[in-house]
């Protein structure tokens, strides 16, 4: 077990599986193998916790799907029809779930990503990026600026003059 | 008070902040390139902090349908001035060809040591400028609607482990020896070509293979292989002549698929061998 410690000073205890989805502190594992608490100074304990239900998600699905092989392999039972439905199913559930998990307010989405950079925990970067974009998709510049809060700074002339300059995407 | 701490991650938020337009470029571009490039663009006019902001994104993806070539040359050419920062990705489907200009893109795109380039002509066929050759930095290559000149000074594509190429013609080199000088290869697909006489794939390193083409003969040497399909399609009735698995008797059938050690899965189908069957 490894303990984790938040900004504002509470402790998580996780398994070194879990804590080492993140790159940092498996580098830091790695390093100083000894290592049991790791203070994490930009990280409050509301958006560590939820960082680490992610990590401790993918971690069993990673654990469980390797575990659902090696008893195929032992079972000696054909090779291709279950695990394939197995990791396929499994991938569509943890698709779905993440799904769910990144539903989050806006707030919350802009520390998970500061987060997921600091730890860097790429997957969790990948997804929470992600979902910053699908909420860009399909906005009008205005309604951007909106949900944003994204103060237009641009005179009429300024911005009719950066429009000229790439025509085809304000088409 | 706390000292100063940028970037941290507070509860404290104010509702009327802006998040967003205050991360980090490399952050803010983690973001823009998950959108199409006109909508990448069109964030230039949120404030003057997203001005330039869309111009350090690492991948660069041209799928707009443009009616006329020089539309689409001239896009490519405006976006690659003002791009900054490392390039790694690029793509573009064209139905024009852009001989002309293709030549200084692929002389940016080596300079910027791109790792993914992906080009598909779905209309009139493009040569392939020899700088392509020199893009010593890449990993995966898919070229589709091309015709291919190697030129002899070719010294390989070192870290190559993705080649796919489509509608093709491949000249100066052959297939053969294009594979050879790919020794990372693990994925190869090679979708409608002609090749005069033997199609020989020496790959140590393949793990996946698919082969539509027209071709006398094969033979693979891909003892890694673990699936992969092989199609002859013809309609020219000399090819059958040269049916690999013609006569049972003479087939080569042992020398062209006997080194594969570690095939899980092998789709044959075609002229070749006449029945579509799975081996596993």
């Amino acid at each position: 077990m490894i303990t984790l410690t938040s900004s504002d000073g509470v402790q998580f205890d996780v398994r070194e599986a879990v804590a080492k989805e993140s790159q940092i502190i498996r580098d830091m594992i790695q390093d100083d193998c000894v290592i049991t608490n790791i203070p994490l100074a930009n990280v409050n304990h509301k958006i560590l916790s939820i960082v680490l239900e992610y990590c401790q998600m993918h971690v069993d699905k990673t654990e469980m799907e390797v575990n659902a092989s090696k008893h195929q392999t032992t079972t000696g039972e054909g090779s291709s029809s279950v695990p394939v439905a197995l990791k396929v199913s499994s991938n569509k559930n943890l698709n779905d779930w993440d799904k769910e998990f990144i539903n989050v307010d806006l707030d919350t989405l802009y520390d998970l990503i500061l987060a997921a950079n600091y730890l860097n925990i790429s997957g969790l970067l990948n997804l929470t990026t992600q979902a910053a974009a699908d909420i860009i998709k399909g906005k009008t510049t205005e309604e951007i600026r909106a949900t944003f809060n994204i103060k237009n700074d641009f005179t009429p002339e300024e911005e009719a003059a950066i429009r000229k300059e790439n025509p085809w995407a304000f088409e | 008070m706390d000292g100063p701490q940028p970037q941290k991650i507070c509860d404290d938020f104010n509702l009327n902040n802006d998040y967003i337009s205050n991360l980090d470029a490399d952050i803010k571009a983690k973001i823009l390139e998950k959108l199409s490039l006109k909508e990448v663009v069109r964030t230039s006019i949120l404030s003057s902090t997203w001005k330039d902001s869309w111009t350090s994104i690492p991948k660069l993806v041209f799928e707009e349908k443009f009616k006329e070539s020089k539309l689409i040359t001239a896009l490519v050419d405006s976006v690659l001035v003002v791009h900054q920062g490392p390039l790694k990705k690029f793509k573009l489907v064209s139905k024009h060809a852009c001989y002309e200009v293709i030549g200084r893109w692929m002389l940016v795109l080596s300079t910027n040591r791109i790792d993914h380039l992906n080009i598909v002509f779905n209309g009139d066929e493009c040569k392939i400028p020899s700088r392509f050759f020199s893009c010593n930095a890449l990993k995966f290559v898919s070229l589709s609607g091309c015709s291919i000149n190697v030129p002899q000074s070719f010294n390989g594509f070192t870290l190559v482990h993705t080649l796919c190429l489509s509608n093709f013609n491949l000249s100066g080199f052959g297939i053969d020896k294009l594979v050879l000088s790919c020794p990372l290869l693990e994925h190869l697909e090679l979708h409608y070509f002609f090749q005069q006489g033997c199609l020989c794939i020496l790959a140590p390193n393949l793990n996946f293979l698919d082969i539509i083409g027209e071709f006398h003969d094969i033979c693979l040497e891909t003892p890694k292989l673990a699936s992969g399909g092989i199609s002859l399609s013809t309609d020219d009735a000399d090819y059958r002549e040269y049916s690999v698995a013609k006569d049972w008797k003479k087939s080569n059938i042992t020398r062209a698929l006997g080194l594969l050690l570690n095939i899980q899965k092998l789709q044959i189908c075609g002229e070749f061998i006449g029945v579509s069957f799975e081996y596993a």
